[in-house]
């Protein structure tokens, strides 16, 4: 067991970890390495990640008092120095990000982050990540191992195993590291108003709504056509007008939803990636030469508050 | 320097700012040369074409490092009715070589290179700021102001273009009336070199410039120019202010049945526009200009109202730089006597005028009311093109003598003799 | 004590050219600094115009990045001296050669304890730097840093905002905190602070002057291109907005979207 390669996948997100393991998967496709998943929480939280059909997890029982997750750095140092995986796949949160860098910088490798997939080349193992604000795309292959790559949820699919072998459980003690940040307070966020990734349809809008007031007439159509709400950039991280985690684009999220409504979306590029999986795009803006016609299956060049409301009535009468 | 003074604040790195920057900068002297825009050229418009001769003497043989289009070789004059076109071509290999007698240049490239000589030259280039007022001791311009930051120095000299708010400031010139004024739209089209050089027929880095008269402007005042570029058309129009606002029309419909007239359409075909834009550009020559200096600060370039437009060519760039270098020479003295009031500034205008600048705008001081002759716009293209017309046509039928055709040609036109004889004479007067 | 604060220096995302065959190009590019380094920029000036110290900034890149307007444009943001790492081989270079750079050019320096980086890279976006660059030192390393102060010498109090929580954290010096793009607005630059700027020192340093003798690429980069577009049908339906507007009804029904 020892002598056969291993890829590591590891997450504070059980969820997640269901994720990375199919990435896992794909990279090992000639069977040639097992998966040991990393888990840092309760027995149910094995048994969870047990279901995804790993061979090997190592469980690291709970972040004592007033430590971070992310301290258990030392801990999985040791574990990548002891079992050398050949490959390192680390969810990309805040906390796998940090991890992902610290352990880049003891490898003296540099770890490919927001993978998006991977292929097989001449040489090794290589994989895309988005550059110049979703402009482009790199294709690159690590020379030096382990490789490290860090997965954004919701660019693989967890699959649970029906019937597998019992992975190996092999508890490992979390090592207390000597300096470390001290956590005074910690603070529940408001939880996320959506996951957009998970949406079936959604009304996406851009800066042709002019005030905040008309939100709430968006919201009637959204409510009628089962839809929810998102935004681009601006209206978020600018205006404020929604939530971040409303707004779709490269910093945010990316929708795989059947029906994609954008209303007086311009169509730019670090936007429109993040609809680039959506089965049917539509969009609605008064400018016929906005680039979103050009990414959409069906366009209406029209003032977006004279198709909302037919929009509406429309649906009422179908 | 002492504290916070400097030796010379130049406001705008235009042409006019960054050659006087440059000389000052090597004469030793501490100079910011302020801009408003993110670098030297972001806010500036000209047609393009840069009469360099005089840019030759502050640097020399600056063709060879200056990013310059094109030298222009081709000079066209074309006359444009609603159909035909009437042209006089002259090229010569005299300006096809060093030095260049005329080059093409796009500003933006252009003046952040001049800004970036300036600086090397140990100017200080302070980019994206706007200067708002200027600050007074008594009635002397000692510094400006910019946000809540105060600069002084010893000379500001203005160099903030054609709608000079610093001129108007220090009491120098008022309001521009509309007359004095016209409007410069342009446009850059790109185009892949091989088709420019196949499409005017340059060889080499040869260049065309024309200059447009006729239905191009819908019959209001004004001319249009193309210029080559190395691989880019620049393309516009000058229209008289007050001729618009008479006419009721918007300048960007007249730009746009400019590139739409059949003649102007089969030299842009196929080209993408990546650049837009208008400008003011000061037209009436001596008539419009302001004082030129007073106690502590110079105006020159455009802010000087210093372009002239005869028809035949337009010159604003090299008139910036002859003032530049004017403005150097006075300032010069100015440090050496330690002296900034009005009348030792005063050999910045006697400087002015032993020059090609003051001398260009007296001999062309006619050319903004001839530019202005409404018949040069309609009667005139339609009149040669009639007679070359007349003079070529062959219909099996006798063919008209010359001057008859002429004479006939005159009265359709609804021209008088005394007209066509009065404008021939004010034409040679004005060229 | 002095700050660092590293900025990258890189073409403009926005003037990426893209060909019909879905090259992609920066050959005609404003090279600039990143959008996300400007508060972390601003954040340092900020703690030491309350603390005391210089804030050094600090680069690494190709010769493109020694440009006179770009290094006014830092100076100018309140930073006291640039340091600049130029070499050609730093031309697209991947985090491992950045961070070992960085580190090496920190470690140069003298009484600097603290350094902040953006949280991410305005072309490349890894959001690996602060943390490699922190632990290649030996410094503690967080991200997702929101807010930043001194409780006393030597031990900073920060704020850190993760996907579903946020937390209060003490955190002894030195340390490497990379910042979140909110946490400060980024002055504009005065007019006495872009003069200013042209007098304060620039210092170049060789990778020989910091160390550094051979810097093998850890990644092979083997094609940059267009991002794959999903191919859409681009209908534009005509007629009165009722008619559009049926129209489409009628097609999304057709695509059992509805």
């Amino acid at each position: 067991m020892s002598d056969q390669n291993q890829i590591f996948v590891i997450s504070e997100e059980v969820s997640l970890i269901g994720e990375l393991v199919s990435a896992a998967r794909q990279l090992n496709n000639d069977g040639f390495s097992t998966i040991a998943a990393v888990v840092i929480g309760d027995q149910s939280d094995v048994q969870r990640v047990g279901s995804f059909a790993v061979d090997q997890i190592y469980w690291i029982e709970q972040v004592p008092e007033g430590y971070l997750v992310e301290d258990v750095f030392l801990t999985l140092w040791e574990l990548v120095n002891q079992h050398k995986p050949t490959v390192v796949l680390i969810g990309a949160t805040t906390s796998g990000r940090l991890i992902c860098g610290r352990l880049a910088a003891r490898l003296d490798v540099s770890a490919i982050t927001d993978v998006r997939s991977f292929e097989q080349v001449k040489d090794g193992l290589a994989a895309r990540h988005m550059i110049f604000a979703g402009g482009a795309e790199r294709l690159e292959r690590p020379r030096r191992l382990p490789v490290l790559f860090t997965i954004a949820k919701g660019q693989f699919e967890a699959d649970i195993v029906q019937s597998h072998t019992a992975p190996q459980v092999i508890p490992v003690p979390f090592r207390l590291p000597e300096k470390r940040a001290i956590l005074r307070e910690r603070k529940d966020l408001p939880p996320l108003s959506v996951n957009l990734a998970e949406a079936k349809r959604v009304i996406c809008l851009g800066r042709g709504i002019a005030h905040q007031e008309d939100v709430a007439q968006v919201e009637q159509l959204a409510q009628v056509l089962g839809a929810e709400i998102a935004c681009t950039r601006p209206l978020s991280e600018g205006l404020g007008w929604l939530p971040r985690e409303r707004y779709i684009g490269i910093s945010g999220a990316y929708i795989k939803s059947d029906l994609y409504l954008g209303l007086g979306v311009s169509g730019q590029v670090q936007h429109t990636i993040g609809i680039t999986n959506a089965r049917v795009v539509v969009a609605v803006n008064r400018d016929p030469d906005a680039p979103i016609f050009k990414q959409a299956d069906y366009g209406i060049v029209a003032d977006l508050y004279e198709v909302v409301p037919a929009l509406i009535q429309g649906l009422h009468e179908a | 320097m002492s504290g916070d003074k400097l030796d010379v604040i130049v406001v705008g790195a235009g042409v006019a700012g960054c050659t006087a920057a440059l000389l000052l900068a090597r004469q030793g002297l501490e100079v910011a040369l302020i801009e408003r825009g993110p670098s030297p050229g972001s806010k500036n418009l000209s047609g393009g074409v840069l009469y360099g001769r005089v840019l030759h003497q502050v640097i020399p043989n600056f063709w060879e490092e200056a990013p310059v289009e094109r030298w222009i070789t081709n000079n066209v004059v074309a006359f444009l009715t609603d159909e035909d076109s009437f042209l006089l071509d002259h090229k010569t290999q005299a300006f096809n070589q060093s030095p260049y007698n005329a080059v093409s240049v796009l500003r933006s490239k252009f003046d952040r290179w001049l800004g970036e000589q300036a600086e090397a030259a140990g100017a200080i280039l302070v980019p994206g700021i706007k200067v708002e007022r200027l600050l007074r001791d008594g009635e002397r311009i000692v510094g400006i102001t910019a946000g809540e930051d105060e600069m002084f120095a010893d000379l500001v000299i203005a160099a903030d273009g054609a709608n000079s708010f610093l001129a108007q400031e220090a009491g120098l010139r008022p309001q521009i009336p509309q007359e004095h004024v016209a409007v410069g739209i342009k446009a850059v089209i790109a185009l892949p070199q091989s088709v420019i050089e196949n499409r005017f027929r340059l060889d080499g880095n040869e260049g065309s410039a024309f200059n447009i008269v006729g239905s191009a402007t819908q019959g209001i005042a004004g001319g249009g120019f193309l210029y080559t570029n190395k691989e880019s058309l620049s393309i516009g129009l000058v229209i008289q202010l007050a001729h618009l606002i008479e006419h009721q029309k918007k300048a960007s419909e007249i730009f746009d049945q400019y590139l739409g007239h059949p003649w102007v359409a089969t030299l842009v075909k196929d080209g993408k526009v990546v650049e837009y834009g208008a400008h003011l550009v000061p037209e009436a020559g001596l008539k419009m200009m302001p004082r030129l200096f007073t106690d502590g600060m110079l105006v020159i370039g455009d802010a000087a109202g210093l372009t002239v437009n005869n028809g035949f060519w337009v010159r604003g760039m090299d008139l910036a730089i002859g003032s530049a270098m004017a403005a150097a020479e006075a300032a010069a003295q100015a440090f050496r006597n330690k002296d900034f009031s009005a009348a030792s500034l005063a050999f910045y205008r006697q400087k002015l005028e032993e020059s090609f600048v003051m001398a260009d705008l007296k001999t062309f001081s006619r050319a903004p009311h001839l530019m202005q002759n409404d018949r040069l716009y309609t009667a005139y293209p339609q009149l040669l093109s009639e007679v070359f017309r007349q003079i070529y046509q062959q219909d099996a039928r006798p063919h008209q003598p010359l001057r008859q055709i002429a004479r006939e040609a005159v009265r359709r036109g609804n021209l008088s003799i005394l007209d066509l004889l009065r404008d021939i004479w004010n034409g040679g007067r004005a060229l | 004590m002095n700050i660092v604060v590293c900025v990258k220096i890189a073409p403009d995302p926005e003037d990426l050219e893209i060909g019909s065959d879905g090259s992609v190009s920066t050959a005609h590019a404003e090279w600039s600094i990143g959008g996300f380094d400007l508060p972390a920029l601003e954040a340092g000036v900020r703690l030491a115009e309350i603390h005391g110290g210089k804030v050094i900034a600090l680069s690494a890149g190709p010769s493109s990045i020694n440009q006179s307007k770009i290094k006014k444009d830092i100076l100018s943001r309140g930073a006291d001296e640039l340091v600049l790492v130029v070499d050609e081989t730093l031309q697209d270079a991947s985090t491992a050669e950045t961070a070992r750079v960085l580190a090496a050019a920190i470690h140069k320096m003298e009484d600097v304890q603290l350094a902040f980086f953006g949280e991410g890279s305005a072309d490349l976006y890894f959001q690996q730097t602060g943390a490699q660059v922190g632990e290649r030192l030996g410094w503690l390393c967080l991200n997702a840093v929101q807010d930043v102060r001194f409780i006393e010498h030597g031990m900073l109090e920060i704020q850190r905002t993760l996907d579903v929580e946020m937390q209060v954290l003490d955190v002894p010096l030195p340390a490497a905190l990379s910042v979140t793009s909110d946490i400060c607005e980024p002055r504009l630059a005065s007019m006495r602070a872009i003069l200013q700027a042209s007098r304060k020192p620039v210092i170049e340093w060789s990778l020989a002057d910091i160390g550094i003798e051979n810097l093998a690429a850890s990644v092979e980069i083997l094609a940059v291109q267009a991002p794959p577009r999903t191919s859409r049908k681009g209908v534009v339906l005509g007629g009165s907005v009722e008619e559009a507007v049926r129209s489409l009804l009628n097609n999304l029904k057709k695509e059992g979207v509805l």
